[in-house]
């Protein structure tokens, strides 16, 4: 208290000099296991009693094939994904808003990531739209599990992947009120697509569920789910869409309900029914184009 | 000194400025206060203060548990306290009225609704529907209403509800009533969600407009426990249907009611038993 200004001054200089030197070494730690927190700040190691505050923030100083966890609710924001990683917001409300954006994008024909337990909104009724609430451009493998997906203007999940052998996974998701698609399967030019759906719940999307072999095969699996009330924005409103010579989607024990069209093919999609599908009450039912019988 | 005064005097006067602008996002904590801007570190304390601090289609976030009171919904807007648990207390009241624009869409998620039956004063309904194009009920616990886990009473064409992974119970006339109001439709959808202990269970009646309902995976039991008829589920006019998978409905006075030529369609699948009558469907649908 007793020093001349000057010397404080200058010490506070030498002080913070050392701070911002230590910064980046902390920061290219990379840990395993990251944390966010509502309250968190991204200049922070993303540790669990220095949480970061984004997804965004905490996925550079998480290592490759870690994953990224919530301490308390928030909202942890968009995120693209270039590594393997899990994205876990399990015990709380863990949210990505992406207004006018995608929610989280993954790039890269050799990673896994697994999204798991995230709320991810579009704001299609707030005015300003995002586009898809998961993307692949690249992947090797995707899972998604607990998640809820709502109100992006293109798809609820897209899956675009340049990649030959992409695999996706979706369990216990709900995927609503998206302007295009639930989901969009549709490989890129050089890509090719094997997607497995199971306790799925799509509604209130411009359409159901679309494999589309356009660019690339694409084979859709789905499982105990239901896909109802597509199309009541006045898009086509196709419940399960498979089209082109490659595209298929195998459907067992789903409801199908209340949509445009419940089953719809085009450019010889293929249809193929396990049994036990209630497909009823859509403006057109629709068939599908084969069944294979249980054992 | 003066400084100080003139930075103090330039905050207060930007407060309300920060307090105007609606956030897509907002929050309520069982700690915070209506007067603040409802933000992730100045959260609000109701359902109902923080509504006109969002933005239309903006959704209302719990950071902690407590009891955030009841609301009219009046825009499009979710309300979601998943993470924690959120209450809404509707004592001699309604918990959630919806009266928003017919092409709002409008969604609930994630806490308990309480009418308080077992007290002196129960609360009317649990969630009212007047009007809104969608409105969307998930993992819901509504219980202890004198007339209704939810009245769906919608006056325009096209509402639809959507009711999944809900708990209707301890209800005194009905679980889910559905009967649109005079130049209104109506479409129900329940997945997934325990209806006990009403009075009644489901009716979807068309007396003023179309109603139609389908029902998967659900359990229909011990409806009428208090003076109420006690059907599980119960169609009534002939611009009503229910359609049913996969559901049972065990325990009610009667299980399956159909009044003044209402359907009543099977998918397949359902428990129909132990009631002190079963009743019928009117008719079935193949599955494919």
């Amino acid at each position: 208290m007793s020093q001349p200004p000057g010397r404080r001054a200058r010490r506070l200089v030498a002080l913070s000099a050392f701070l911002l030197l230590m910064l980046p070494a902390a920061a290219s730690a990379q840990a395993t296991r990251t944390y966010v927190s509502g309250v968190g700040d991204d200049v922070n190691p993303c540790s669990r009693t220095a949480p970061c505050k984004t997804w965004a923030g905490a996925i550079s100083k998480t290592a490759a094939g870690g994953e990224m966890n919530a301490i308390d609710s928030g909202g942890f924001g968009a995120v693209t994904v270039t590594k393997s990683i899990t994205i876990d917001g399990n015990g709380h409300h863990s949210s990505i808003l992406a207004c006018g954006t995608n929610g989280v994008v993954v790039n890269s024909a050799t990673a896994k990531v697994t999204v798991r337990d995230v709320a991810i909104n579009g704001c299609r009724n707030a005015g300003s739209p995002g586009f898809n609430g998961i993307r692949a451009i690249a992947a090797k493998s995707l899972r998604v599990e607990d998640v809820r997906i709502m109100g992006f203007s293109i798809a609820g999940i897209a899956l675009e992947p340049s990649n030959a052998n992409a695999r996706v996974r979706v369990h216990r998701t709900r995927v609503h009120d998206n302007g295009e698609y639930g989901i969009l399967a549709k490989p890129a030019t050089g890509g090719s697509l094997r997607t497995t759906l199971s306790r799925v719940r799509l509604d209130d999307n411009g359409n159901g569920v679309h494999a589309n072999s356009a660019n690339g095969a694409s084979k859709v699996r789905i499982f105990d789910s239901t896909v109802t009330d597509s199309g009541t924005d006045g898009s086509t409103g196709y419940g399960l869409w498979s089209d082109g010579q490659t595209a298929s989607i195998r459907a067992g024990d789903n409801r199908i309900t209340g949509n445009v069209q419940g089953l719809f093919q085009a450019n010889f999609g293929t249809l193929v029914s396990y049994g036990g599908n209630i497909v009823d009450d859509n403006d057109t039912d629709g068939i599908f184009t084969s069944s294979v019988a249980r054992k | 000194m003066r400084k100080l005064l003139i930075l103090t005097f330039l905050l207060l006067v930007a407060l309300p400025a920060t307090a105007s602008a609606q956030a897509t996002r907002t929050w309520v904590s069982g700690v915070g206060d209506d007067a603040n801007p409802c933000s992730r570190t100045a959260p609000c304390k109701t359902w109902a203060g923080a509504q006109p601090k969002t933005a239309t289609g903006g959704e209302i976030n719990a950071i902690d548990t407590g009891g955030f009171g009841t609301i009219t919904i009046t825009k499009s807007l979710t309300l979601d306290g998943n993470g924690t648990q959120a209450t809404t207390t509707a004592c001699g009241t309604q918990g959630v009225l919806v009266n928003a624009p017919t092409n709002a869409k409008v969604a609930l998620r994630d806490f308990r609704i309480n009418g308080c039956r077992d007290s002196a004063n129960p609360g009317l309904n649990g969630v009212r529907v007047l009007s809104a194009g969608v409105v969307r009920i998930d993992n819901l616990r509504v219980y202890g209403f004198s007339n209704a886990g939810f009245a769906l009473e919608p006056s325009h064409l096209k509402a639809r509800v959507m009711i999944q992974d809900t708990s209707i119970h301890d209800n005194g006339a009905y679980g889910i009533f559905a009967r649109p109001s005079t130049g209104g439709n109506l479409r129900t959808s329940v997945v997934n969600t325990s209806i006990d202990d009403n009075g009644n269970g489901i009716l979807s009646s068309s007396a003023y407009g179309p109603s139609k309902v389908r029902v998967f995976d659900s359990v229909i039991s011990e409806s009428a426990q208090s003076t109420f008829v006690g059907f599980g589920l119960w169609s009534a006019g002939a611009d009503s249907s229910v359609r049913v998978g996969d559901s049972r409905i065990v325990g009610n006075l009667k299980g399956l009611h159909q009044s003044d030529s209402g359907t009543m369609l099977s998918y397949g699948g359902n428990i129909v038993d132990d009631n002190n009558v079963d009743g019928t469907f009117t008719g079935s649908v193949l599955r494919k």
